[in-house]
């Protein structure tokens, strides 16, 4: 059965080449292109999709090819299944949306691209004297185990403006956390985040005020 | 190539949800070069107003990357949002894309639509 985001390959050759680092996007399949990037002597093969839910199950057949380095996923603000990451980094295949492309193509490695607030928050975490491990829940959801046998989920939402329905779509989207932490460090909590927050049963916490949490 | 592809159906929707008041900012407003993604808020006095807008906008942002923010009314007056961030109205960013559209965001937002719109042409720069 087709998919219904066969499109996308066509997409991207039309929205890449707006980035001075991608010089040349070719369709292979509905959902994959191939890129020649500036700096990169072997052209990079990126299955492409458009889910708002990206899961193992969901994503392109083009996403198991040897060659394939990134998944772009068209949707910003996605939710991205602790599976699909673990199989993905296992396979060396980034993923992301556009921005995460470009990031990716400036670092000029897709393979092992990983968000730079994501790479903060499990190297911050990974440094905690408390912390016995991290897993990804999900693209936006922390379990991190404590040396005490304790375990904290933890959802990092990177909006500067943190509003109520940024909160509730988070909660909704990724789940309800121990604590939600607000991981843009020029955040700004509205005070009807804060009450929705508290309604749900969990609290916003800035990086130093987790770090802080985790050593009780 | 984001703007031609969500200008109208954007317009469309802010005629649809004439309640609902839609801004524009980032890169889209201060005309960059290379916009990854469209920064659209989205201004709500209840709940129930944005239901439907929700959900075109979800259907919308499978073709186009956006970053949606809605924020209710009193926390954009907490957060000045429009002002600080140098949003704009949608038919402020988009003047000629369609003659039917008539947006009346929340009467809050009129002082500071006004005023971001008449520093338009800077903001553009």
């Amino acid at each position: 059965m087709p998919r219904d985001d066969g499109w996308s390959a066509e997409w991207c050759c039309e929205k890449l080449l707006s980035h001075t680092n991608i010089l040349q996007v070719d369709a292979i399949t509905g959902n994959s292109v191939r890129l020649t990037v500036k700096n990169m002597h072997e052209p990079v093969s990126v299955a492409t999709m458009s889910a708002h839910r990206v899961k193992l199950n969901t994503v392109p057949e083009e996403f198991h090819d040897d060659d394939t380095e990134f998944l772009l996923n068209v949707p910003k603000s996605a939710f991205y299944s602790g599976e699909l990451l673990e199989v993905a980094s296992d396979a060396s295949v980034g993923v992301g949306g556009v921005g995460d492309l470009y990031t990716a193509a400036g670092e000029r490695d897709f393979q092992n691209y990983i968000p730079k607030e994501v790479r903060f928050i499990l190297q911050g975490l990974r440094q905690h004297a408390a912390v016995r491990s991290i897993s990804r829940i999900n693209n936006r959801t922390y379990l991190i185990r404590k040396h005490s046998g304790h375990s904290v989920r933890v959802l990092a939402l990177n909006e500067y403006d943190l509003t109520r329905e940024a909160l509730r779509n988070g909660i909704d989207t990724f789940g309800l956390p121990d604590f939600v932490l607000a991981s843009n460090p020029n955040c700004r909590l509205s005070s009807a985040a804060r009450d929705v927050a508290r309604e749900s049963g969990t609290g916003v916490l800035a990086w130093r005020q987790l770090l802080g949490v985790l050593n009780n | 190539m984001i703007e031609r592809i969500c200008s109208v159906p954007l317009l469309d929707l802010a005629a649809q949800f004439p309640f609902l008041g839609f801004f524009i900012f980032g890169g889209v407003v201060a005309g960059n070069d290379c916009v990854t993604d469209l920064d659209l808020l989205i201004v709500y006095r209840t709940d129930e107003q944005i239901r439907d807008a929700k959900e075109a906008l979800s259907f919308l942002s499978k073709i186009v990357p956006m970053d949606v923010t809605y924020m209710h009314v009193s926390e954009e007056c907490e957060l000045n949002f429009v002002a600080e961030q140098g949003a704009m109205s949608l038919s402020a960013v988009w003047p000629n894309k369609s003659l039917q559209v008539t947006v009346d965001p929340p009467p809050t937002f009129a002082a500071a639509k006004a005023g971001v719109a008449s520093n338009a042409a800077e903001l553009r720069r």
